[in-house]
């Protein structure tokens, strides 16, 4: 076919480029596939896998860090660290083939050492927190802290909503109170309150309130002896998460994956431990 | 017949011509962006004149949240704002001030009708050694400090009437990773108090709040401090004594032993003072409180803490000597996720906490 030139600008060059089907065309359209796909996210740990994740690999050793000072989720008992991130640190080494070596250092320190290369991930009871997310990624929540609702196990409530005309027991002036105050607009419940926790529950044993806003820790220890249960939607939300370098995006693939194999075990295994408290 | 000749980028123009109008279309109908103005002056009504706060506003940028603190500290019924103000974020370099922000605060607490208390300290890297702390301060740099609170004191005329020199230097960490020194503090209180009285003779300058400690060696302790100051003739270069009242773990009427560190040893302060002939040196209490965070070794219970705070405001009430009892601290701009944020009495999302609600229900049935 002849070509009528000067129609568009470029024409000169659409000559050197050749047919349609030519081995530059589908060059160039192989590498600008292949450069969106790179940005998305689900593809980059494969396309573009951290150093961090083959660290770990090559080394056969995960350096994680902790702050030892939160029971029940660490602690230095003298004669090693316990407590239940201990014991999902080790699940999740033990589903990559790797040791952990665990990185002590306090709580404030935790986000440096991921920072300084000194560990490859924090997992110490650590909460969410959007102002860190420039720096690190974090993983899929694996415990939620929040102040929750228990309630006897025979209750009718089953969410926030059911509270209307009932009354809830908390430690006056606790996390938990500030959370009942500020949801209880529209809600209404009754607010009693008590000088501690342990009272507060005791209360609804006793049928003088209806529920009890606790912590999510203190909620699963007192949950396990069947009298009373934790209702599922929470007064406040705090997860804790596991944090990584931000760029090793494989390494979070990872350990999203191993939580999800993990967690239904683990979860049982923090409710078995925690009435030895 | 004039003919316009036909763009070489017609296409492209076009397009951006399309893309202009998108953009302008996006924006028709919008709330233009919030601009925060301090808004008509108001009062504090409470039936406890001397109730402060200390605010933590020193890296809130934003003006809107500025406003919102101190709207706060006015409708928890407290008179008296407590702010710190950085000399290296005023003076970056020797001679160049720029008070925007501390002008900016200050015109945001004066319009909600608080009066200001000013805590300088943090000393530009041109004022001391190359890689030493903000808070190491030369004697040979005694006179740079002196000379801003000066300027400070200065600008701020008529409006900051109150200027703590210092903080805490009895302490390591805030004298400059160096031992305590009660006799060059005094020195650099002399010169500050000279320096301001030139410029804004009815400021009143007030000597550092000291921490609160038994003393460790090269931290001093609070009581040795002031009676080492007070020999040094500290006395005379101030108008009154800032002091941090820290409950740790037991109630606010605990009788006050020099052995004991709790609310009520600021009392000990007052007796130095009138021994040492000072009777009439006011105290301003610029920090206490209790912390209720459960992993940290000085917490009591969050009903304790409410039950505390409340019994301290009952107790200093019968203090003629006490012009002014903060609570450290309002607010901090981010969450922390240590002990810190158990002092709180605002979350940083403004939502207040029980404490600022107990606090404000007290102040305003009394």
């Amino acid at each position: 076919m002849e070509k009528v030139s000067g129609l568009w600008p470029g024409d000169q060059s659409r000559r050197e480029w050749g047919g349609p089907f030519s081995a530059r065309k589908v060059w160039l359209a192989v590498g600008l596939v292949a450069g969106i796909l790179s940005l998305w996210p689900p593809l980059r740990p494969w396309i573009r896998p951290d150093g961090t994740w083959r660290q770990i690999q090559a080394s056969g050793v995960i350096r994680i860090a902790i702050d030892p000072g939160n029971p029940p989720f660490s602690e230095d008992t003298g004669s090693g660290l316990q407590g239940w991130d201990i014991t999902l640190g080790q699940q999740l080494a033990g589903l990559w083939g790797v040791k952990v070596q665990w990185v002590v250092v306090g709580f404030d320190g935790l986000y440096d050492a991921l920072r300084a290369g000194q560990a490859d991930m924090i997992l110490s009871s650590l909460p969410y927190d959007a102002l860190h997310t420039e720096e690190v990624a974090f993983s899929h929540p694996y415990f939620q802290a929040g102040q929750r609702l228990l309630v006897p196990a025979a209750s009718p409530v089953n969410g926030l909503r059911d509270l209307q005309g009932k009354s809830v027991a908390v430690e006056w002036g606790s996390a938990a109170d500030a959370g009942l105050r500020r949801i209880r607009q529209g809600k209404g419940f009754e607010i009693q309150r008590f000088m501690s926790p342990a009272e507060a529950v005791v209360a609804v044993l006793e049928g003088k309130a209806d529920g009890a806003a606790v912590d999510g820790v203190t909620a699963l220890l007192i949950s396990q002896d069947g009298k009373l249960r934790i209702v599922k939607e929470a007064i406040t939300d705090e997860p804790y998460v596991i944090a990584v370098g931000r760029e090793d995006d494989r390494l979070l693939l990872e350990v999203n994956r191993a939580l999800d194999r993990v967690l239904p075990q683990w979860q049982k295994r923090t409710a078995d431990t925690c009435c030895i408290q | 017949m004039l003919r316009v000749p036909p763009s070489r980028h017609t296409v492209g123009g076009q397009l951006a011509l399309l893309v202009l109008v998108i953009i302008c279309w996006g924006m028709v109908g919008r709330d233009p962006l919030p601009v925060t103005t301090l808004g008509p002056p108001q009062e504090v009504y409470t039936s406890y004149p001397s109730l402060g706060v200390h605010t933590r506003l020193t890296d809130e940028v934003e003006p809107r949240k500025i406003k919102r603190t101190l709207q706060m500290v006015r409708e928890l019924g407290a008179s008296w704002v407590v702010e710190y103000f950085p000399w290296a974020y005023a003076e970056p370099e020797a001679g160049r001030y720029d008070f925007t922000h501390a002008d900016l605060l200050v015109n945001h607490a004066l319009q909600q009708g608080l009066k200001v208390i000013a805590r300088i300290d943090y000393v530009p890297a041109w004022a001391r050694p190359a890689d030493s702390t903000v808070r190491l301060l030369p004697e040979e740099a005694y006179q740079r400090y002196a000379a801003f609170v000066a300027v400070f004191a200065h600008h701020f005329r008529g409006r900051v009437n109150y200027i703590v020199v210092w903080n805490e230097p009895n302490l390591v960490f805030e004298w400059g990773m160096r031992p305590a020194d009660p006799e060059a503090y005094t020195r650099l209180l002399a010169q500050s108090y000279k320096a301001i009285k030139a410029v804004a003779p009815e400021t009143q300058v007030l000597a550092a709040g000291l921490a609160p400690t038994e003393g460790d060696g090269a931290n001093m302790s609070d009581l040795e401090f002031l009676k080492r100051m007070i020999m040094a003739g500290g006395g005379q270069w101030m108008d009154g004594l800032a002091a941090h009242a820290y409950g740790r773990t037991v109630p606010a009427t605990e009788p006050p032993d020099a052995g004991r560190i709790n609310f009520r040893r600021v009392e000990l302060y007052h007796d130095m003072l009138v021994r040492a002939g000072y009777e009439g040196l006011p105290l301003y209490i610029t920090e206490s409180g209790w912390n209720d965070n459960q992993h940290w070794v000085w917490a009591v219970s969050p009903a304790q803490r409410i039950q505390y705070t409340l019994s301290a405001l009952q107790v200093a009430r019968d203090w003629p000597w006490c012009r002014v009892l903060a609570v450290w601290v309002l607010r901090l701009p981010w969450r922390t996720y240590t002990f810190q944020d158990n002092f709180t009495m605002v979350d940083t999302d403004f939502e207040p906490l029980p404490l600022y609600l107990e606090v404000q229900k007290w102040v305003g049935e009394k």
